[in-house]
């Protein structure tokens, strides 16, 4: 049987201690990668719920305050927004015209989003009255990222949510 | 070549379930492929899931990993054969291990009826693909380059 040279005993253990290293690294990046690897395949379950709803005085804007809560065990980064609002099938927002402040939504973690939708022309009054009727939703997605992967977090026609 | 050692064992119950030691013998010899197989696979998948890297990882970590145990593959086994064996072990756990990374979302979240059946086939397909090509190369690159060296150097 030939021998080769290199034999795990002992008097090499330099070769176990990189071994046990390099397997240390990777699984150190293994575990959040798999947390991603699941985190993208669960990104439909976050949770949209509209908090708040407030027209600009001059009625050009619509601020909707969103409480977002990340389910996964992975943060995820959320970037911008195309929202549109609606009341009885009717379109009262422009595409594009969500802005949206960057945020973090941490694992298992809830946070407070601002989207302001610009208004259209003239639909200020009716705004005014699908939120105050409870008739005005909310659909559209929110654009995110996992690491640097791509994600889309769907928002489905979310009314306010009663306090 | 020489018929592996049978690893001798006092315990009564080994013996009365492995009486002939077979078992405990191919146990032994497919152990540190199996090993070295677990460590790569999670080194396959990092290349394979790159977009999803934690911020502290690079994209370059998975290959250079996967090289890496591909040389572990031959560093860690006594003999030849057993370095042979070790090397085609962990390539084929592995290349599983990074195929069963990708499914396991489909058993770990909830999925409606039958979304899992037509979706299986699909990852399955995407996760062979993405490492098809690249694993091979950087596993058996690294394990050769260790095998050349220690059959020229004697390392």
């Amino acid at each position: 049987m030939t021998l080769t040279g290199s034999q795990l005993r002992p008097a090499r253990p330099a070769v176990a201690a990189a071994f046990v290293l390099l397997t240390a690294v990777t699984a150190a990046a293994f575990v959040p990668t798999f947390a991603g690897h699941v985190a993208s395949k669960d990104v439909a379950n976050v949770d949209t719920t509209v908090t708040d709803l407030e027209l600009a005085t001059d009625g050009s804007s619509l601020a909707v305050t969103f409480e977002l809560t990340n389910p996964t065990d992975r943060a995820i980064d959320v970037t911008s927004a195309d929202l549109q609002a609606r009341a009885g099938g009717e379109r009262l927002t422009r595409i594009p015209g969500t802005t949206v402040e960057s945020v973090t939504l941490p694992a298992r973690g809830s946070r407070t989003v601002v989207a302001t939708l610009e208004v259209q022309d003239g639909a200020a009054d009716t705004v005014r009255a699908a939120i105050e009727s409870g008739d005005l939703t909310v659909s559209g997605q929110f654009q995110a990222e996992i690491g640097t992967e791509s994600v889309d977090i769907d928002v489905e026609g979310e009314r306010e949510a009663s306090a | 070549m020489s018929p592996p050692t049978t690893p001798e064992s006092d315990s009564s119950v080994v013996a009365a379930v492995d009486p002939t030691g077979r078992v405990a013998a191919l146990l032994s010899q497919v152990a540190p492929g199996v090993l070295v197989g677990v460590v790569a696979g999670m080194a396959v998948f990092l290349y394979t899931r790159a977009p999803v890297l934690p911020d502290f990882a690079a994209a370059w970590w998975g290959l250079a990993l996967v090289t890496a145990f591909g040389g572990f593959a031959h560093l860690l086994s006594r003999t030849l054969s057993g370095s042979v064996r070790t090397a085609l072990v962990a390539f084929a756990v592995g290349f599983l291990f990074n195929v069963a990374a990708w499914v396991a979302p489909l058993w770990l979240l909830s999925y409606p009826p039958g979304a899992r059946d037509l979706l299986l086939p699909r990852v399955v397909g995407r996760a062979v693909t993405a490492g098809i090509l690249v694993y091979p190369l950087a596993f058996f690159g690294g394990y050769f380059v260790l095998v050349v060296l220690d059959g020229y150097f004697d390392i």
